[in-house]
């Protein structure tokens, strides 16, 4: 999942950014609003963790922006004012939550979570298919109830396709929303990545799970076969 | 409390009561007198129609008296008497008066004047007497020698009971319906003192709702008397001041909320991020730093905050003494000069060594004063200009400018480069050391020591000008200034 942090103190941004990556997202920062609402017009991002108060666009014009233009990012107002019109004003412009500084870290990471589930449609933290199990809060999988042992990009890979299930996901989009690839369409990272994975998911006498979908990408689903 | 109510009440009592009691009096001294002289009319009208009575013919003098036409003189009545004269001699007497007899003297039938006598039958009555000749009829006149024409007189006598009845009756009267007056003027006084003051328990009502969150809400002074509605107004004036003062502190919270918050944040984010997983000690090392580095901006925050909020109440401990403003700009200098390298920014002195401009200040506000502009200086000039420097005095005053190029103000931002928190742009700095707190304290700390602080732009050159008063002893002799 690919999170854009827009907050201009630096280190209140840097702290925010090395949490979430090391929580497994994918995080790029801006520090002032004009390069945020850049980065944020881009539409990668699963979430914006947005402050208010910013340099040169302030981050209502952001929001505004956004939602005039369709943008399918869902956005997370940080902010240190905390009167009630505040919050009322924030979530008319079209902020899907708020958070008042200062906050608990791990508010800051549910809140994200709970906002990457609606955005995916998904109801609770344990994603199902078949008997693949991904837990989205502790970061682990199971397969037929035991545990893999994978990597974080192996885990942000399956975690990505689990919550796209039955959808074909296109190179572009794993390049956009999933962790640190910095790979370009040409490379073959992705492909080493889902052979890694697929060692790691598929066993012998067990459904297959992992699909390749030639030229338009890979599909993690309990029906249909690799073309 | 004392009721203005209740003093009106009683003073209008007093006053109403004081001149109606003389209206009282006068009215009944008019009617006294004016009953008593028509009274005194009728017996004069009595006594000549008795004394017309009276004639002489050559047979002698006779008096013809009609019972029937006066018959308050009739023995019945016992009301009114009268006695004639003639001579000197008892000639004849009503009815009324039996055997008694009235006193004889009389005046001139043109100034009689009525007195006041006991009755012969003991009662209180006014008594007239007339003197006159008894009539001869023109056609006896030569028939009656002059010499033998007698005087004669009349004496005529009322009883007075009636009147003294009636003036005590009008009396009576009169006072009750003064003292009704006095009465009434009261209770007028105070139903109109009710009615007035309704309005004031209205707007003291009104006034008793308001808190600090209704402070919008105005008082309706057109419905107020018009010696009620400058007040009404003066107050309306009042709450706008007051919602405004509100609004500008609500406004200052917030702000400061905002700016202790967002470092509060960053620290709790940094500590929380670095303690969720073991790490390699130059990981916690580069944490510690961040976190100093931000405990030191909002350390630096509190304390600024602190001495705008000492010095707005006035609880500034300030020791003034004679200070050398050159010493002070080159102490300043040297905390801010080595960062401000970094952006290419130099400051260029324009004084000379060995000069001395001593003014009277204290010198650690003059030097927080003078570390603001020279650091505003340092981090808002264009990086790489040069920021110049000079200390000048003019008559009793010295001042000190620092003059800076590329701030990208203009003369409309100038005033309100002294407000709390007022920044160019949230772009021009970032949360922490510029919270726009800088101009403001400085200005208050130059006015508690009775100095002034202005800002000009001369084209792209930003002026920022510090005057103090020169003070009178050079800084050598002055005596050591103490800290705090």
């Amino acid at each position: 999942m690919r999170v854009l942090v827009v907050e201009d103190f630096s280190p209140l941004r840097e702290a925010i950014a090395q949490g979430l990556s090391e929580a497994g997202f994918a995080v790029d920062a801006a520090d002032n609003g004009e390069d945020g609402l850049w980065q944020a017009k881009l539409g990668e991002h699963d979430v914006i963790v947005l402050d208010l108060m910013l340099p040169k666009v302030d981050g209502m014009e952001i929001l505004q922006a956004l939602r005039s233009g369709n943008s399918p990012s869902l956005v997370l107002i940080l902010t240190a004012r905390d009167g009630a019109e505040d919050r009322i004003r924030g979530l008319d412009a079209g902020a899907d939550d708020y958070l008042v500084k200062p906050f608990v870290f791990g508010e800051l990471l549910a809140r994200v979570r709970a906002l990457v589930r609606r955005k995916y449609q998904a109801r609770g933290n344990l994603l199902r298919v078949d008997d693949l199990e991904v837990d989205l809060v502790r970061h682990t999988v199971k397969r037929a109830g035991a545990e893999l042992d994978l990597s974080g990009r192996e885990y942000a890979l399956l975690e990505y396709l689990a919550i796209n299930a039955d959808r074909i996901v296109s190179r572009t989009e794993i390049i956009q929303h999933v962790y640190d690839f910095n790979a370009s369409l040409e490379s073959n990272v992705i492909d080493v990545f889902i052979g890694l994975l697929r060692r790691k998911v598929e066993r012998p006498g067990l459904r297959r799970l992992l699909h390749t979908r030639r030229g338009r990408g890979y599909m993690l689903s309990a029906k249909g076969d690799d073309v | 409390m004392r009721s203005l109510r209740m003093r009106l009440f009683w003073w209008t009592a007093l006053v109403s009561a004081v001149v109606l009691g003389i209206l009282w009096f006068a009215i009944d001294r008019a009617v006294h007198q004016t009953l008593v002289r028509e009274f005194d009319n009728v017996l004069l009208e009595k006594a000549r129609a008795i004394a017309s009575m009276v004639e002489q013919d050559p047979d002698g003098v006779h008096f013809e008296f009609e019972t029937a036409e006066f018959p308050e003189f009739s023995a019945k009545h016992d009301a009114a008497y009268f006695e004639v004269f003639v001579g000197g001699k008892a000639f004849a007497r009503s009815a009324s008066l039996g055997n008694a007899e009235l006193p004889a003297d009389a005046d001139e039938a043109s100034n009689a004047r009525a007195r006041k006598e006991i009755l012969p039958d003991g009662g209180q009555g006014r008594f007239l007497g007339i003197a006159f000749k008894p009539y001869v009829d023109p056609g006896q006149e030569g028939n009656i020698p002059n010499n033998t024409r007698p005087t004669a007189s009349v004496t005529v006598a009322r009883n007075t009971e009636e009147l003294e009845k009636t003036l005590l009756q009008i009396r009576w009267l009169t006072g009750g319906l003064c003292g009704l007056g006095v009465l009434l003027s009261g209770l007028v006084l105070l139903v109109v003192t009710n009615r007035a003051v309704r309005p004031v328990r209205a707007l003291a009502r009104r006034i008793e709702t308001l808190d600090e969150k209704g402070l919008s809400a105005e008082l309706d002074a057109s419905r107020l008397p018009a010696e009620l509605a400058p007040i009404a107004e003066k107050l309306n004036g009042f709450l706008r001041r007051l919602q405004g003062a509100f609004a500008r502190e609500r406004a200052f919270t917030a702000d400061v909320a905002h700016e202790l918050r967002t470092p509060l944040a960053g620290l709790l984010a940094t500590l929380e991020v670095c303690a969720s997983r073991p790490r390699e000690s130059t990981e916690y090392e580069a944490a510690i730093a961040k976190c100093l580095h931000m405990l030191r901006q909002m350390e630096r925050l509190v304390e600024r905050l602190l001495l705008l909020a000492r010095a707005e109440n006035g609880q500034l401990h300030i020791r003034t003494g004679a200070v050398d403003l050159m010493e002070v700009m080159e102490e300043s200098l040297a905390a801010i000069e080595p960062g401000a390298v970094a952006r290419g920014i130099r400051f260029v002195r324009g004084w000379e060594a060995g000069q001395e401009w001593p003014a009277m200040a204290d010198r650690e506000l003059l030097r927080i004063v003078l570390g603001n502009l020279l650091d505003n200086a340092a981090h808002y000039a264009e990086a790489g200009s040069a920021v110049e420097l000079h200390v000048t005095g003019v008559g009793s005053q010295v001042a000190a400018e620092v003059i800076s190029r590329g701030h990208g103000l203009t003369e409309e931002d100038l005033p309100r480069l002294f407000e709390r928190f007022w920044r160019k742009d949230a772009a021009r700095s970032s949360t922490g050391l510029h919270a726009g707190l800088g101009l403001s304290l400085a200005q208050r700390l130059m006015r508690a020591q009775h100095g002034e602080i202005s800002v000009r732009l001369e084209g792209d050159r930003f002026v920022a000008t510090v005057e103090l008063p020169r003070a009178q002893r050079g800084p050598a002799m002055a005596p050591p200034v103490k800290e705090g």
